[in-house]
């Protein structure tokens, strides 16, 4: 095998119990995303943008979607075939000892020492799969190499009454990290890890196995590596990241990282043909706006049937809209098929869900419909405020359409 | 249909799609949004099983082969049988089906292991379930099975390059007319079915007698001798001969029941897939009866249009009665009615361009437009 100087260890198991229903049947990184993508897709897209071809995929929690998804890596150029590299799932497995369950995220990078090993890399690049960002790994892995770190971990400021939320780097001028602290109830620094971490793979690789005999340990690199490294003054370097980042691990982030996508300051600038953001395509026909629809503020993808009234919204592939309903701040995923005269507000419609006519979607919060579900004709679900009736006029096509 | 291999012959009169065909040939013209005329025949035969398909082109090649590639996406990249492209014997000889090409590749179609072989025209838009065809063709015991549309009207520009059958009694066609529709005629599919052993008897005779056009040389002298029978289509149908009947089929998939039946009746119209973000609409979109796809960016008035992938069209322009090909820019205060514009042509800020629908205005591609020299 071939010497790559950098492969990247993508980790993809995690529940992300946080995001309530949606992930009832998938991983977090499966979680579908801006009206054609999922979660993953930002970091795969990244990986190939930046030069890397070698990308491994940890997977534990409900992984039959993401397999399926991942699939040969074609969709992201990272095919496993015919190729030295590509894409490879690696999922906890036995051998002559037994096995176990990934305990936790070095764990797993631990499970997979063989894998990384055949490659002998010079540089491993560990990231995860429920960020929506677009990054260029290969400047990170430049300032790694000239600042000749042990390790460099990616960070971005974020606003200091959130700051809490994240595992915090405190750094000295040269942009070294003194001192790292997870989710601090009073932070001194507001500049969170973004989950991204290159390691020269000699250092990684002696932390892993001294770790994992440690059995205090959570064996998380966040909580026990990292914390490790620093008590022990490795050279661990922060690299600011300027742009958009988002953490999708509540439905509230998922939500509000959802409608940034609606933004006319357009953060991710998910129109660039130099940064394509990569996804495996499924065949539909083009969407169809009829005559008495109005779509404002909104991404409408291919297959949806469109009659009502879209606000400031966003529409997976195969979304069917009757007449007179009006969709406003919401997300409808793939296949859900809206009846009439329905007002959605402030809602996330799960895959293939039917909500019968004239029902009433949406509260204070952000109500979750969860995929399959049917809702019969007048639902209400969630506690709708100051929403005004609409009148009906059925029509015969749709009807037929709605089946 | 495991069978069956299917050849897609090529149109040849390329003249009357005028700047459509400048740079490609027809089966690689753009229709729908986000299909290729090829995909409808292409995605009719794999649809019905079928997984050894011969593609005859013209020497303006580049499009269609970069459009089917290895064939994936029809599920044509196999070990056994696939997707094949067949160069065409001359590019002069404006037949209606032209054995000639066919018998240029004729080691192909000997080599191949199926019994039957369906021909279909490039340019024939319909949903049609082969595997009925195929159906009808053994319970009747025919040599021939031409696929027919009983109620089809060509538009007065298209009617002389129609092919027009005679129906006789319990299904059987007793003649064929090309051009001038006579009374009580059906209108040919440019679909037949029959064996390849029968195909490959009529190459011969194409090439020792030199009748080498099927439906004008060979087709009217074996009514007596051969069964043909005819299979009628009930579904929607479009024949694209010409630039006119290009523009008024796609305006007619606007119509809800056109869409439904061709994109999602008896099974899905292949095409290549593209990545894009889905479309995205502004607080001053204003969208009715329209087509589009992803990568489109609508920031202006688009009424009755179609809009293929990663067009844009800038605040206060205004789009009728149109269809815009990939990557076609229209600035702000552009004003657009009745225009097909061919792919990345860009249209200047604050220009007009109007027709009349029945005569729609054909922009070349990547022309543009407006803005001084």
């Amino acid at each position: 095998m071939k010497r790559k100087e950098c492969i990247a260890m993508l980790l993809a198991g995690g529940q992300g119990s946080r995001l309530r229903v949606l992930t009832k049947n998938l991983a977090k990184p499966a979680v579908p995303f801006g009206g054609k993508y999922r979660i993953i897709d930002f970091s795969m897209s990244n990986c190939i943008n930046s030069g890397i071809d070698t990308v491994g995929v940890l997977t534990q929690y409900k992984p039959q979607v993401l397999n399926a998804y991942i699939g040969v890596g074609s969709a992201w150029d990272l095919q496993c075939y015919s190729r030295d590299g590509g894409v490879t799932i690696l999922p906890p497995y036995v051998n002559e000892d037994g096995g176990e369950w990934y305990l936790g995220t070095a764990h797993s990078i631990y499970q997979n020492l063989d894998f990384i090993e055949k490659y002998n890399p010079k540089y491993v690049l560990i990231i995860s799969g429920d960020h929506v960002y677009k990054m260029n790994y290969s400047l990170m892995l430049k300032e790694h190499k000239e600042k000749k770190a042990d390790v460099t971990i990616s960070v971005i400021e974020v606003a200091w009454d959130e700051a809490s939320r994240f595992g915090l780097m405190n750094t000295d001028e040269q942009g070294n990290i003194v001192e790292f602290e997870e989710k601090p109830e009073h932070p001194k620094s507001n500049l969170a890890s973004m989950g991204v971490y290159i390691f020269n793979w000699s250092v990684l690789k002696a932390y892993l196995e001294k770790d994992v005999l440690n059995p205090e340990s959570a064996h998380d690199f966040g909580k026990n590596v990292i914390p490790l490294m620093l008590q022990e003054k490795l050279k661990l370097h922060a690299y600011p990241f300027k742009g958009y980042w988002r953490d999708v691990g509540t439905v509230e982030s998922y939500w509000e990282a959802s409608m940034d996508m609606l933004d006319d300051r357009n953060f991710l600038n998910y129109f660039d043909d130099n940064w394509n953001i990569y996804s495996a395509t499924v065949m539909q026909p083009p969407h169809y706006i009829a005559a008495e629809a109005e779509i404002k503020n909104s991404l409408i993808s291919d297959g949806c049937w469109i009659d009502g009234e879209i606000k400031h919204s966003i529409l997976f592939p195969g979304v069917l809209v009757g007449k007179d309903s009006i969709i406003k701040d919401s997300i409808i995923m793939a296949g859900a098929q809206i009846g009439q005269g329905v007002r959605i507000e402030k809602a996330i419609i799960g895959e293939k869900a039917v909500i019968g006519k004239n029902s009433v979607i949406g509260g204070e919060g952000i109500t979750v419909i969860e995929d399959d579900l049917k809702l019969e004709d007048n639902s209400q679900v969630g506690l709708l405020i100051n929403l005004k009736k609409v009148e009906k006029h059925p029509t015969e096509e749709i009807k037929e359409l709605l089946g | 249909m495991k069978n069956v291999m299917g050849i897609i012959h090529h149109k040849k009169d390329e003249e009357a799609f005028r700047e459509l065909t400048k740079h490609r040939c027809v089966a690689a013209i753009p229709f729908g949004g986000k299909y290729r005329l090829v995909d409808f025949p292409l995605s009719n035969m794999t649809n019905a099983g079928i997984s050894n398909v011969g593609i005859i082109t013209s020497l303006k090649l580049r499009s269609l082969i970069d459009h089917l590639g290895t064939g994936k996406e029809w599920g044509l990249d196999r070990k056994r049988d696939g997707l094949f492209i067949l160069p065409a014997a001359s590019e002069k000889n404006k037949r209606w089906l032209d054995l000639e090409d066919i018998y240029a590749n004729q080691d192909y179609i000997a080599n191949s292991k199926q019994e039957y072989v369906l021909l279909s025209g490039s340019n024939i838009v319909c949903n049609l379930d082969l595997r009925k065809v195929m159906a009808f063709h053994s319970e009747k015991k025919a040599d021939l099975t031409i696929v027919y549309s009983e109620g089809y009207k060509f538009l007065p520009e298209d009617a002389a390059s129609g092919v027009y059958l005679q129906k006789g009694a319990k299904g059987r066609v007793t003649d064929v007319s090309v051009g001038v529709p006579t009374e009580n005629v059906v209108v040919s599919m440019d679909m037949y079915l029959l064996k390849k052993s029968l195909l490959l008897k009529l190459l011969n005779e194409c090439s020792s007698l030199g009748k080498c056009d099927f439906i004008s040389e060979v087709l009217p002298e074996k009514f007596k001798e051969m069964k043909i029978y005819g299979y009628a289509h009930e579904g929607y149908l479009g024949i694209i001969n010409s630039w006119q009947s290009f523009y008024k089929h796609q305006m007619e998939l606007l119509n809800p029941k056109v869409w439904q039946e061709l994109f999602f009746a008896k099974g899905l119209i292949h095409t290549k897939l593209k990545d894009g973000p889905p479309a995205r609409y502004s607080e001053e979109a204003h969208v009715q009866n329209v087509f589009a796809t992803p990568g489109c960016l609508i920031e202006g008035r688009v009424e009755n249009s179609i809009l293929f992938r990663k067009v844009k069209i800038g605040s206060g322009a205004v789009v009728r009665n149109s269809i815009l090909m990939p990557r076609v820019e229209i600035e702000e205060d552009v004003i657009l009615d009745g225009v097909i514009l061919d792919k990345s042509v860009r249209i200047k800020k604050g220009m007009k361009l109007i027709s009349n629908k029945e005569d729609p205005v054909i922009i070349e591609k990547n022309r543009v437009i407006g803005g001084g020299l």
